[in-house]
């Protein structure tokens, strides 16, 4: 069962029956304590329905969606989010508390249901610049705001590229690219893709490089220096990479210190730029060298 | 009946907490009869305590997976399966300690009862012999 199924069941019947009204449309549901329920669906379309929901009832409806497992979803809650088995991310807000270095997610008064939907076919626009006639792999960055795509575009290209018949290795450290279950996929994400799931991003590469040999490595969101780090270790062995990360424009992309050390490296061959809306890609630059220093020009 | 259920709680603690298995899997995966009838309830969309609720008579009665258990036993089920999830991995390992610790002090004193028993029938065996031996003779 979806989470838009799953929400109707759990939600007050005025906006269970807004939801179901919009369906296939939905792209988040907003949930805050003392305040009505948000359901946004289309390019951005949104309406407040019901009456505000109660704490303790937005507190029971959480637990529900985390199937009775709070304990299961603690690392990730502390980090301000936890994921449903079909992918669809929920982000909280709410009190935090100090547990010695560390901040743990207390109550919550607040979350955001990101609805994972699949769209097969979504990174076809992509495809001929990943993977070319000569048969061999490029790397690329895919970088947009957030809610243009990425992960749903990200998945996408797995999916293309694994029964195109290249072995893929998948770092889904947020389980939001597979949605594994007990370590098995349960979004198609191809016949040939090995999911490290769970793992924080630069472990996961180093894992996959190490085990499974690869032709392309798959993360979504990087950021962080170890990141760019084990990505450009990866390359240096010969996979092709394939990340997204959030970013609103190119040369947000290359002033961004985690995504310039990267892209610096030589990891990546092309940018892909998404929006305006979900699902777009707005424009794709290739890497050249020139004089030593890599410019990026329109593909 | 007792001694399944402290081994199940400890398989369960496993799955939980060290594996981080969702409820309805690790109750499952517990292999004990209670514990895996639970985890069918969840599946219908409730919580441990609601699905323990649920079949809670069922089981209890004459014939039941918990035929053997008193209704002390059944009151730690009770709390087991209330807090079931609820809370953070520490929590629930602490709960699922406390709780398995009045499983295993349950089962020593009906242990201790049996004993008990056992000799005062032992000792009435013996004496109605003694007396039959006497009308006997």
């Amino acid at each position: 069962m979806g989470v838009v199924d799953r929400l109707m069941a759990l939600l007050p019947p005025e906006a269970g029956k807004a939801l179901t009204a919009h369906g296939d449309e939905v792209t988040e549901v907003r949930l805050r304590a003392g305040r009505p329920v948000q359901i946004v669906w289309g390019r951005g379309c949104d309406a407040l329905v019901g009456e505000p929901i109660e704490r303790a009832s937005l507190g029971r409806l959480l637990a529900a969606l985390m199937e009775y497992s709070v304990y299961a979803m603690q690392v990730d809650l502390d980090l301000g989010f936890f994921t449903l088995s079909d992918g669809s991310r929920v982000g909280v807000c709410g009190r935090m508390i100090a547990d010695g270095a560390r901040f743990r997610m207390a109550e919550i008064g607040s979350a955001c249901v990101r609805v994972a939907r699949p769209v097969t076919g979504c990174a076809n626009a992509l495809m001929p610049h990943l993977a070319p006639p000569d048969g061999a792999l490029r790397s690329m960055l895919l970088i947009s705001p957030p809610g243009m795509g990425k992960t749903t575009m990200l998945r996408d290209v797995v999916r293309q590229l694994s029964d195109g018949g290249k072995c893929v290795g998948l770092a889904d450290e947020r389980h939001e690219l597979a949605a594994c279950h007990m370590g098995v996929p349960t979004l198609d994400v191809g016949m040939r893709t090995d999911v490290v799931d769970g793992c924080p991003r630069d472990q996961a590469v180093a894992r996959l490089i190490r085990g499974m040999a690869p032709r392309a490595i798959v993360a979504d969101e990087i950021g962080g220096e170890g990141d760019a780090r084990a990505l450009a270790d990866a390359a240096r062995c010969g996979a092709a990479i394939v990340a997204s990360a959030h970013s609103v424009s190119l040369e947000d992309a290359l002033s961004r210190i985690c995504l310039r050390a990267v892209l610096e490296a030589g990891v990546m061959d092309y940018i892909a730029l998404l929006g305006p809306h979900p699902g777009m890609v707005r424009g794709v630059w290739r890497r050249s060298e020139g004089e030593g220093v890599a410019t990026w020009k329109r593909a | 009946m007792l001694d399944l259920l402290a081994e199940g709680i400890q398989t369960l603690r496993i799955h939980m907490t060290g594996m981080l298995q969702p409820v309805p899997c690790a109750l499952t995966n517990a292999g004990c009869e209670i514990m895996a009838r639970v985890a069918e309830g969840m599946g219908e969309g409730c919580s441990a305590g609601d699905a323990w609720r649920a079949v809670r008579d069922v089981v209890a009665r004459r014939g039941g997976a918990a035929d053997a258990l008193t209704e002390d036993d059944l009151d730690v089920l009770d709390a087991l399966f209330s807090g079931l999830g609820q809370s953070g991995r520490e929590e629930q390992e602490a709960m699922l300690d406390a709780v398995r610790f009045r499983i295993c002090r349950l089962r020593d004193e009906a242990l201790k009862k049996a004993g008990e028993a056992d000799r005062l029938y032992v000792s009435l065996g013996l004496l109605i012999g003694l007396m039959l031996a006497l009308i006997v003779i």
